[in-house]
């Protein structure tokens, strides 16, 4: 037999070391085990064919917005989101004067006095700001899921393959919005009371907003775009210019939230002031003629 | 086998008795309740589980240090605590992974996440493919230990060239390869402030060294103490001090300027992470400085000359250490990232507590058992006549 000096014994290790730590032998490694296992069956959101060219975004009108959070209630119906999930895919923040609502909480301000989504009653003068998953175009979240469960959607969406999902929570923590929730429970949801468009899920998988993906790959607006009494949500293409979301992203005041962390959401506020935008509020009475130079 | 006593079974049961509880209430968190039966939140994703994962990886350093004492830097007085060390390193990753195996909510899917690459810029896959090589290059040191030791501590020319090989593999693997990617796993997380600072890798790897030391320090006197012999010799225990010094004086360094720039810089995250942590859960917060600054001033004054004032700093700087990883991860995951969110709480639950309990019950037995089947380096000189440089050239 022959002797292995140090000399091969060192090639031969660097060779054994990369090839077995490359990552794309594991991959091959990986499609057997997922073949075998069935890991990875399909996703009951490929059935729903991705409208080519399109990328989806929506403008949230804040001085249209009332609080009356039936965005969220209608969510929840809509997406089989059981109870056990709180608070449900949208939260609605009523804002105080002095707290932001986009940032963070200042530490000095008591959280009694601060922006709230526990508030009761709708009054006239707050503002309210529904926040729910932003479907970023560099989502922290995709980039942290190990599986590849969490995945950016051609036509824009950030969507979860619930059988791939391990529940590690790495995403739930990377979210900057806190938009992903978790089945810590079998979710029970009576059969008459479900959506038969969407899937249910199962316990110990991580879920959010899709965008309403069965209803916006068939050209229908999201649930909560449908069901805003005060028109505050407005849905559609981004890639097509003349679309209402382009021209109001292009024309109107807007911002987005948490811009500085640089994961590009696609949810733009609109911030023009309320007397502007209200369908049914009484406008303000004139301004006086203070300086006397009308007659 | 070695002689035992009653207090050897009786600990024994003590161990089986936390590690049924933990079993127990390990499948009623996965398969019978719901992993709703643990404290965390949608709010609070992270809670115990993830702490005792990260505080375990960070014990797991000590094997590779004293095994580059051993190897690298040729002390032989460290001999007789080598295989216990390996053992040690290994039982801890495994406690890590159990951790993380507990926290998940689909542990038979996450058994593949080492081999099912489908994420190449998850941190997440890569850290779970370096326990796994971690745990091989253990279980390998640990085969060469023991078959080194079963003949007579003088192993064959190759038996001692791969166990030291694999010592110094062991260290750089874990030093840069298991540590370091670990704190990475939170600094990428730019949502939260307290994680996002570059500064986090190399401080999960001074901390990692500091309680893989304590850790070993604590294992040498109490195995002395209950064998009623010397197990390592006064001056290595005193060596061990001085490293341990070295190394909560480097987390003292970091840990001050990560919280200096936190609080000048005035972000607001980084504010309210800080008023937290010294306000709703200043326990923690002075624990950990208070328990560094302590077991660093017992170690200075002490400088080895007692064996007691070393356990106490030991003892105190792991009780430091889990109170600063219980702040890293609960603690930085309480501000709410909306103020309107409210104000968020984590308590863990009782079966969650049992889960924990019964994997350190499960380290700590298997540790027990395995150092009695095994046989242990206790020659302390392995250095028998005839083994040597004329030896080796045959």
């Amino acid at each position: 037999m022959k002797t292995l000096d140090r000399r091969k014994f060192i090639k031969l290790a660097a060779v054994a070391g990369t090839g077995a730590l490359w990552p794309p032998q594991l991959q091959v490694v990986g499609d057997i085990i997922e073949r075998v296992t069935g890991f990875n069956p399909t996703k009951p959101e490929e059935a729903l064919e991705v409208i080519p060219g399109v990328k989806f975004g929506m403008v949230i009108d804040l001085g249209k917005c009332i609080g009356c959070r039936r965005c969220m209630y209608a969510c929840k119906r809509e997406n089989n989101i059981p109870d056990t999930i709180s608070p449900p895919y949208i939260m609605v923040f009523e804002t105080q004067a002095m707290t932001g609502v986009s940032g963070y909480h200042h530490p000095l301000i008591p959280f009694e006095e601060s922006a709230t989504m526990h508030y009761t009653r709708l009054r006239k003068d707050k503002w309210y700001m529904p926040v729910q998953c932003n479907h970023c175009d560099d989502a922290p979240c995709v980039k942290v899921c190990p599986t590849g469960a969490s995945y950016k959607a051609p036509d824009g969406i950030v969507m979860i393959n619930y059988s791939k999902c391990i529940g590690c929570r790495y995403c739930m923590t990377a979210c900057p919005y806190q938009a992903r929730r978790f089945n810590w429970w079998e979710p029970e949801i009576p059969p008459e009371d479900r959506n038969p468009l969407v899937p249910m899920r199962e316990e110990g998988v991580v879920e959010k907003c899709t965008f309403c993906v069965h209803r916006t790959r068939k050209g229908r607006p999201t649930r909560c775009v449908e069901v805003c009494p005060n028109k505050a949500r407005t849905f559609g293409n981004l890639n097509d210019p003349d679309s209402k979301v382009s021209k109001l992203i292009a024309t109107e005041r807007n911002f987005r939230l948490k811009e500085g962390l640089n994961s590009n959401p696609r949810i733009w506020y609109l911030t023009l002031p309320r007397e502007k935008r209200m369908v049914w509020f009484k406008p303000l009475p004139p301004s006086k003629n203070i300086r006397g130079l009308k007659k | 086998m070695k002689e035992t006593g009653r207090m050897f079974y009786g600990v024994l049961a003590l161990l089986l008795v936390l590690m049924v509880w933990g079993g127990y209430s390990w499948l009623r968190i996965m398969f019978i309740d719901g992993v709703g039966i643990t404290g965390s939140s949608d709010l609070v994703p992270w809670g115990v589980f993830i702490v005792g994962f990260v505080f375990l990886v960070g014990t797991s350093a000590g094997a590779s240090l004293i095994g580059l004492m051993i190897h690298g830097f040729g002390r032989e007085d460290y001999k007789p605590l080598g295989t216990r060390a390996i053992l040690v390193g290994f039982l801890s990753l495994m406690g890590a992974v159990l951790f993380l195996m507990s926290d998940v909510g689909n542990p038979l899917r996450a058994m593949l996440l080492p081999v099912v690459i489908r994420n190449k810029t998850s941190m997440l896959v890569y850290t779970s493919m370096t326990y796994a090589g971690f745990g091989a290059l253990m279980l390998g040191e640990l085969y060469y230990a023991v078959k080194i030791t079963r003949k007579g501590g003088v192993g064959s020319h190759w038996d001692e060239k791969m166990a030291k090989g694999l010592a110094i593999i062991a260290l750089l693997f874990a030093l840069m390869v298991v540590h370091a990617p670990h704190g990475a796993l939170f600094a990428f997380v730019k949502a939260r402030e307290m994680w996002n600072t570059p500064l986090l890798p190399p401080h999960f790897v001074v901390v990692a060294l500091a309680s893989g030391m304590a850790l070993m320090i604590l294992v040498a006197i109490i195995t002395s103490k209950i064998e009623k012999r010397e197990l390592v010799s006064k001056q290595a225990l005193a060596h061990m001090g001085g490293l341990l010094t070295f190394f909560l004086i480097v987390t003292l360094f970091m840990d001050f300027f990560d919280f200096l720039v936190m609080n000048y810089s005035g972000k607001p995250g980084g504010l309210e992470v800080w008023h937290l942590m010294t306000g709703r859960f200043a326990p923690f917060f002075l624990t950990n400085t208070i328990g560094m600054f302590a077991a660093l001033l017992i170690l200075l004054i002490n400088r080895g000359r007692t064996i007691m004032g070393l356990f106490i700093a030991s003892a105190i700087t792991m009780i430091a250490i889990i109170a600063y990883r219980i702040n890293l991860i609960i603690v930085a995951q309480m501000p709410p990232l909306f103020p309107g969110i409210g104000e968020l709480n984590y308590i863990p639950t009782v079966p969650e507590m049992a889960v924990v309990f019964g994997i350190i019950a499960l380290a700590l037995f298997l540790y027990i058992v395995l150092t009695k089947v095994l046989p242990m380096e206790e020659t302390g000189d392995r250095r028998l006549p005839g083994h040597g440089i004329a030896t080796r050239q045959i």
